[in-house]
């Protein structure tokens, strides 16, 4: 990793607790994907402190308690906290922010080469790439991940389908086996995504702006207070909600391990179920069938059971299918309707 | 003018020097071309205040057209050996990354200006897009790692009337907004501000050590309510209620006021009236007595400033450009890559003195510039970024588009014979002029042609007659090509076709081309779905990725008779009731063809009685030329 960082001293000699701005005055982290030096926490919102988003929440939870299911996107307009939904949510289960790909990031560090920085000082010394580092903390998160240049997606793609990490040149010679699951947000107002990419992501959400004023002045209320704690340090209820993040993080655990332990079980009907809702709603190829069952079984865990029913079928699809219907390979948004979703029912409810 | 006489460029640049989440302020200027004094004094006047406040050194940046992303992130400089045996090469962080350097006791503050934000770089727009407000950043480049938390301010100037040309996403990193002039006006004759005890340089220790302000529920309560019919997400009305608890912290006040909503909402609530009567006191920014009771803090408890000198902005009689003396502010020293140095008199745009809308893009359509092909001189890219997808590296024959981490891997390579066995083998990296690898580019061409062929329209048997000019500027050209095509044949089974086809050729020699001017008609005429993936294939290649297309034209032929809904196209369901919705869905989706700078679309108007009107209409609402249409 890079040790360019280092500690960020900006700010000038007065102590931070009296600083006019109350700008902390340490840098996040010099590395990408840890913790700070110095064990702060960066200035994400905590987890349990973020209001309404339900179905971002639940997206990233069900991908994390069953990482097969593949990642989640969520696309939104503008000013709904897509980033900070991720980002906490990751802050929350791992105690650092993902491995980010930037949308300016060059090729040498999405695959890996020498550490150009040791390189400069005449050391040889290689140096995990993006990817290699992603399959370490399990997730790549790609912030506007639809303005990505075609061919830093060609090469996500390469790995994301393979599993595989191929480096051949004068260097380096690397065949790594590499397994992440990607979590992108987007502004769909930004330009579309491809549909290999889209099918790559396991889940989809839509993120909506608030429009109920109690919740709009509690998310201010929220703004403001995290503000002030940003600059003079935890509150109660700050300390509160970093115990409730801990509590969240090990029910989550829990019921990821009760699901890799074969707690829950996926009986033939929810097989049938899943199979049959993805037709009545056009989904092209299995994967959406496949994935409904794993978010299903997902959805059944986080709610403690050991079975998964039709209500966790139908809880998933709104998550799994819009973006797999033949809508999108024909050029079409993804969408999801009431009508969708009675499709759904009446599917479910007609194998009961 | 907010508190009676309290200059808002002062408030303004207080308040982004002291709520770190404000730093973002965007001027609206209907004559940025020449609003470059006007932006010195603002971003002079912030340069100064956040060294008071922060205690760091300020550095500017300038992004513009011209901005490439080694100018924004790092270089890799060269340096002389001092032994001679090379160039040694050395990592120069720019200060955007904030970055600690050697020897530099504090990480300046990077203070980034955007003289015309309608014409900035892509890589430029892409670093606004993800530093600007920001709780992390993160850099992944040449072999370099950084991730910080952004405390840099923004300021960009925009024209309003360009306004519908800019990514909205792009305008929401500015959570301030001011119309400049306005601003410059008050601030150029304000005096002394009693809400600042004491000179701007030693005004820092008026706020150290005092506590942050808080603010009352019934406050929040009214600035969501203001807000609430605002689809665009809660960044203004986050925006507008820290604004209130920096006003707060501006005057020192434990607690946020009614006073400091107001003046906040004043500052970023668009007029509602004349603004000479548009004063604190009036335009319903007032919360209900009982709200303000319930705060505990009702605003007639709160001591407001005596109005001061009457300034150039009350002047509803200024209809003539103006020159105001610049009195205070000047003189401030930027350390790097700052604006000529001010003159005494601060030039402001001709026009009557009324605050316009701070939010123009919200009730503005997109709209199209007067000559949307010709690029400012200023607005033209790089040469590499023209450059197409590296497909490979040759060596370097100049210094341009060097492959950074190629060379130094060959240079490593020949690293250890080169040095002499006195010398430490881990010594600096020496690069030789034969280590030195350019970028190998596939080519891109600068146009494309897109055709949006409707069959069920086609004037005969193929389209090669309608379109022979378009054609064969393609083909001199070298252009790209996308076709997309409605209204083909229905398939086996009888079932109309109801959604587009698209496919890229990279140009007119591709097969599918040829074949696709003769392709069978059909009896669906899926329009919206066509000008739907046509808006997608423009904003593809003018917005997305570096490797960008410099024109586009898109030519639309039509009768303009759409018979399927968008939605149907989508879903693949036959409309239970066709009626006009095709056509509807169709206008809806043209008007969405407005805003591409280099975008020029034709309507070759296939229409005939009794919708005549129908591909006009299209064109009216897509902005179109509607050339003569040849027929067979």
């Amino acid at each position: 990793m890079n040790d360019e960082g280092g500690v960020f001293v900006g700010g000038g000699d007065r102590s931070a607790a009296r600083q006019p701005d109350g700008e902390r005055r340490v840098d996040a982290r010099p590395n990408n994907g840890h913790r700070s030096a110095n064990g702060r926490r960066p200035r994400i919102l905590p987890y349990s402190w973020i209001i309404g988003q339900d179905a971002a929440k639940t997206a990233l939870e069900l991908s994390f308690i069953e990482p097969r299911i593949g990642g989640v996107l969520i696309s939104g307009q503008r000013g709904t906290a897509k980033s900070t939904v991720a980002r906490s949510f990751n802050l929350m289960m791992t105690g650092s922010l993902p491995v980010t790909l930037p949308i300016n990031a060059t090729d040498d560090r999405i695959v890996g080469t020498l550490d150009v920085p040791a390189l400069l000082e005449g050391e040889w010394k290689e140096r995990k790439s993006l990817l290699q580092e992603a399959g370490l903390g399990e997730v790549l998160y790609v912030d506007e991940v639809n303005l990505l240049d075609d061919h830093i997606v060609n090469l996500l793609l390469d790995v994301v389908s393979t599993g595989q990490l191929v480096v051949a040149h004068a260097v380096s010679d690397l065949r790594a086996e590499i397994s992440f699951h990607l979590v992108g947000t987007m502004n769909p107002e930004e330009g579309s995504l491809r549909p290999q990419l889209l099918d790559r992501f396991g889940l989809l959400v839509e993120m909506t702006t608030e429009s109920s004023v109690d919740v709009r002045a509690r998310i201010l209320d929220r703004v403001l207070e995290f503000d002030q704690v940003h600059r003079t340090g935890e509150t109660p209820e700050y300390r509160k909600a970093l115990d409730d993040d801990r509590d969240r993080m090990n029910q989550l655990r829990e019921a990821r391990d009760r699901l890799t332990e074969g707690g829950v079980v996926l009986p033939e009907t929810a097989r049938l179920q899943c199979a049959r809702v993805a037709a009545a709603l056009d989904v092209v190829g299995h994967r959406g069938d496949v994935t409904l069952a794993r978010a299903a079984q997902a959805y059944a865990a986080r709610r403690g059971a050991g079975v998964t029913e039709g209500a966790d079928i139908q809880a998933v699809a709104r998550f799994v299918l819009p973006h797999r219907r033949g809508a999108i390979s024909r050029g079409g948004a993804a969408t999801w309707s009431e009508a969708d979703e009675a499709t759904v029912r009446t599917v479910i409810d007609g194998d009961a | 003018m907010p508190e009676g006489g309290v200059a808002p460029l002062d408030v303004l640049v207080d308040c982004m020097a002291l709520h770190a989440e404000l730093r973002g302020l965007l001027l609206l200027d209907d004559q940025p071309g020449s609003s470059g004094e006007r932006l010195a004094v603002v971003s002079q006047r912030l340069s100064a205040t956040l060294r008071a406040v922060t205690g760091r050194p300020v550095r500017e940046v300038r992004l513009g057209a011209g901005t490439s992303d080694d100018d924004l992130w790092a270089q890799l400089r060269l340096r002389p050996d001092p032994a001679r045996q090379g160039v040694l090469l050395e990592h120069v962080p720019q200060p955007l990354l904030e970055q600690p350097r050697a020897g530099e006791p504090r990480v300046p503050l990077p203070l980034v200006t955007i003289p015309d934000l309608a014409i900035v770089s892509v890589p430029a727009a892409r670093a606004i897009v993800a530093v600007a407000g920001a709780a992390v950043a993160v850099t992944e480049r040449d072999g370099f790692s950084r991730q910080w938390e952004p405390t840099g301010a923004w300021v960009a100037v925009c024209d309003p009337a360009k306004i519908g040309s800019i990514s909205p996403h792009l305008l929401d990193r500015f959570p301030l907004r001011a119309s400049v002039s306005h601003l410059v006006m008050s601030a150029t004759t304000a005096t002394t501000d009693p809400g600042v005890p004491g000179s701007r340089e030693g005004s820092a220790t008026v706020w150290d050590g005092a506590p942050w302000p808080t603010m009352a529920r019934p406050m929040i309560a009214e600035i969501a309510r203001r807000s609430s019919a605002d689809a665009q997400g809660l960044r203004r009305p986050i925006a507008c209620a820290r604004l209130a608890v920096a006003c707060a912290r501006r005057r020192g006040g434990e607690r946020v006021e009614w006073d400091d909503v107001e003046m906040a909402m004043s500052l970023l609530a668009p007029p509602r009236s004349h603004p000479a009567a548009d004063g604190p006191d009036t335009g319903g920014s007032r919360a209900p007595e009982g709200a303000a009771d319930e705060a505990g803090s009702g605003a007639d408890q709160a001591s407001r400033p005596a109005r001061r000198n009457q300034t150039v902005e009350d002047d509803p009689t200024l209809t003539d450009a103006l020159t105001v003396a610049d009195e205070a502010g000047l003189g401030l020293h930027v350390e790097h890559g700052g604006p000529a140095e001010l003159t005494h008199q601060v030039p402001l745009p001709a026009g009557p003195a009324i605050r316009p809308p701070l939010y123009p893009e919200d009730d503005a359509e997109p709209l199209r510039e007067i000559e949307p092909l010709r690029l400012l001189w200023t607005a033209s890219h790089t040469v590499r970024q023209l450059h197409g997808q590296v497909i490979g590296t040759r060596t370097a024959t100049d210094l341009r588009d060097i492959a950074v981490v190629p060379s130094l891997l060959r240079a490593a390579a020949r690293h250890i014979a080169r040095r002499p066995s006195r010398t430490s083998p881990g010594g600096p990296l020496l690069i030789g002029r034969g280590d030195l690898r350019a970028y190998r580019r596939a080519p891109v061409p600068e146009q494309m042609l897109i055709l949006l062929l409707d069959h069920t329209a086609r004037p005969g048997a193929s389209w090669a007659p309608t379109l022979a000019g378009y054609l064969e500027w393609a083909y001199v050209q070298r252009a790209r090509l996308a076709v997309i095509e409605i209204g083909v044949a229905d398939g086996s089974d009888a079932r109309p076709q109801l959604h587009a086809e698209r496919f890229l050729a990279r140009g007119i020699l591709d097969p599918r081309v040829e074949a696709a001017l003769a392709a069978p008609v059909g009896t669906a005429t899926p329009l919206a779905h066509g000008l739907d993936l046509a808006q997608m294939t423009v904003r593809h290649v003018l917005r997305q990725g570096n490797a960008l297309v410099r024109e586009v034209y898109l030519v639309i032929a039509t009768d303009g008779r759409g018979n399927v809904p968008l939605a149907a196209s989508r879903l693949g369901e036959s409309p239970p009731a066709r009626g006009a919705a095709g056509v509807q869905d169709a206008i809806e989706v043209a008007m969405r063809l407005r805003g591409f700078r280099q975008l020029v679309v034709h309507v070759l108007d296939l229409g005939s009685a009794p919708y005549a009107d129908l591909p006009t209409r299209l064109a009216e609402a897509s902005g179109a030329v509607l050339p003569e249409t040849p027929r067979e």
